[in-house]
């Protein structure tokens, strides 16, 4: 499992294939908005901090955190990436098909400051 | 005749001439100056030099109340004096308000209208301009532009985040006093009570890399604008 630490602009990522996947309609008051090619998470607030985040199987996954989303996008691309709203890419990796379960888990419901997303089945 | 008449009439004459050349131009009587022929793919009938050459000219009498004829549809439409600065005025107004949005959001256009008149083509600059000025206000809602309840703002060093003290400081001062700047909450929403400093324009729309502003904004607005300015920086945002 890849990990970075980062504060983002507007103290959001998005998890998505790639770089071109439209975003999300934000939910007001959620910390996850989601389509079918992309999920937004918030993080702790930018002028505040830094989020920790990571990004691997889900099967890895071993901290105890809250799990925020569990859900399907499309990954034509066979590739998940975490990325900011300046397109900078936080983390990346392979996955194994085209249509893969996302799940996100966070160690604060409103202000995250760590924040994981594990794919596949696991 | 002495020196003082002598200057007198020169610069009389000099104003009639100045003036001649004005009603020309306003007129289209001044022949030899080029203009765009019409069929070449561009507006006609504009002034141009078009690298220098000379290009036959599109003369045209004035209409029959004085005003420039003036191309629409294919068709020469005569025009009065007042319609011509009532077109211009719509015209100019309907491009400054075009371009106040393109500078948030390049890619925008006002949807095209068909018109077949110079009234039709004054209402079709007036709706354009209603067009733009609604967008402009769609986008304040998604927190591109300062907002509606911007009041006072700091100079952005750059686009960078890394913020001073000092700046911290500021941004905080004017949230408390006049709230965030796109929904006008004095509570910032985050845990050590900061206001986030936002860029206006927002960096990633800042293309031509424009003097920005730093306005406080709650974490909730922030959060909706990181959306909509990477809808819109990807193109995707009339999808």
């Amino acid at each position: 499992m890849n990990s970075t630490t980062f504060a983002p602009i507007n103290s959001i990522v998005f998890v998505s294939d790639n770089l071109k996947s439209k975003p999300p309609e934000h939910v007001d008051g959620s910390l996850i908005s989601y389509n079918e090619f992309c999920v937004s998470v918030g993080t702790y607030p930018e002028v505040d901090g830094e989020t920790e985040f990571s990004l691997g199987k889900a099967e890895e996954v071993n901290d105890a955190l809250q799990l925020v989303f569990d859900g399907m996008i499309q990954t034509p691309s066979r590739k998940l990436i975490i990325s900011t709203v300046w397109d900078e890419v936080l983390l990346e990796d392979s996955v194994t098909d085209v249509e893969t379960r996302i799940r996100v888990w966070v160690d604060h419901l409103r202000w995250p400051q760590k924040l994981v997303v594990g794919w596949g089945r696991g | 005749m002495n020196a003082t008449l002598l200057a007198t009439i020169a610069v009389a004459r000099l104003r009639v001439s100045a003036a001649t050349l004005q009603l020309a131009l306003r007129h289209g009587h001044w022949r030899t100056q080029p203009r765009v022929p019409a069929g070449n793919g561009r507006v006609s009938g504009r002034w141009t030099h078009e690298g220098g050459r000379l290009i036959r000219v599109q003369a045209r009498p004035p209409g029959p109340r004085g005003g420039a004829p003036r191309r629409i549809a294919g068709n020469w439409r005569n025009i009065s004096p007042v319609q011509e600065t009532r077109l211009q005025l719509s015209h100019a107004q309907m491009r400054a308000a075009v371009r106040r949005v393109q500078r948030l959001d390049p890619k925008w256009k006002p949807r095209p209208s068909l018109y077949e008149s110079v009234e039709g083509e004054i209402a079709a600059n007036k709706a354009a301009r209603r067009e733009a000025e609604d967008r402009h206000y769609e986008l304040q809602g998604m927190g591109i532009g300062p907002g509606p309840f911007a009041v006072e703002s700091q100079p952005a060093r750059g686009p960078g985040r890394n913020w001073t003290a000092q700046e911290k400081n500021e941004n905080n001062r004017i949230g408390r006093k006049y709230g965030c700047h796109t929904c006008g909450t004095k509570e910032p929403g985050t845990p050590r009570g900061n206001f986030i400093p936002d860029h206006q324009a927002p960096t990633a729309l800042n293309r031509n890399g424009r003097p920005q502003r730093i306005f406080p904004q709650c974490l909730t607005c922030s959060s909706k604008q990181g959306g909509h300015v990477t809808s819109l920086n990807r193109g995707t945002s009339r999808e």
